[in-house]
């Protein structure tokens, strides 16, 4: 497995999608991260937890439709402001996906 | 002259997404999560578990959109088979207890079952592996091999 595809849309996983995300760094296995729904105040919520996984290098994508409804700002959290169609991707682009939902 | 062979079209991915919530927002939410990842082209199933909640407008339109578009929206939640699979549940106590294979139907391919905390699996085939996420010390590297080995159903 080099890609793994994280989705995240509770309030509530963002630590386990943390864990895999680091266990992934350390076997060199590229995660990308799409968060809606509850996820996206999850974010909101742990900016550390999001800092780091955008210093470790991973891509870390919202869902546009979900922060606007929640009031929040996704690209001052060093969020790629996303779509749907970037959850499409994910599952195109990942060997793996485990959707946290 | 014939024209020259075009390369193998790569295999269609197969996307499940389970409902089985009881929270309105949240089933409309997993329809439109069906539909955004039908964008690229991947073939969806949604499989819908009896006493989830209605959907909504939002959730009837993004149904009748992808039957339109000939994708699966009367899956069974019990025997989905996909290379990905987005099961959204409230961790209400599955129904259901170990569904074996009949006899004589090809077994569908395994899957790795990870529990949260506080959660409970459901349909587990006689192949597939669970796993607990509920511990405070959860080994995510035997957690990362479990995902390369199967598609993974989060409950």
């Amino acid at each position: 497995m080099r890609r793994l595809g994280l989705v995240l849309a509770t309030a509530e996983d963002l630590p386990l999608v943390c864990g895999l995300a680091r266990a992934a760094l350390a076997r060199r296995v590229a995660v990308r991260v799409f968060a809606m729904h509850h996820g996206v105040r999850a974010l909101a919520g742990a900016p550390a937890a999001v800092a780091a996984l955008v210093d470790d290098g991973h891509e870390v994508i919202g869902c546009a439709t979900s922060a606007d409804a929640a009031g929040i700002e996704l690209a001052a959290l060093g969020v790629v402001v996303g779509s749907q169609d970037d959850h499409a991707a994910l599952c195109a682009w990942a060997d793996r996906v485990v959707a946290f939902a | 002259m014939s024209a020259p062979a075009s390369p193998a079209a790569p295999p269609v991915l197969t996307i499940a997404i389970v409902i089985d919530h009881r929270d309105p927002a949240a089933v409309a939410e997993a329809w439109r999560a069906a539909v955004g990842v039908s964008l690229r082209g991947a073939r969806v199933i949604v499989a819908v578990r009896p006493g989830s909640a209605d959907g909504g407008a939002a959730a009837q339109r993004a149904q009748a959109t992808l039957a339109l578009f000939g994708h699966a929206v009367d899956g069974d939640p019990d025997r989905v088979a996909a290379d990905v699979i987005e099961h959204w549940c409230d961790g209400a106590p599955p129904a259901r207890g170990p569904v074996p294979s009949p006899l004589g139907e090809p077994s569908r391919a395994p899957v790795v079952h990870l529990v949260r905390a506080g959660r409970a699996v459901g349909a587990v085939a006689a192949d597939d592996r669970v796993l607990q996420l509920g511990t405070a010390d959860v080994d995510f590297a035997q957690v990362l091999d479990a995902i390369a080995a199967a598609p993974a159903r989060v409950w």
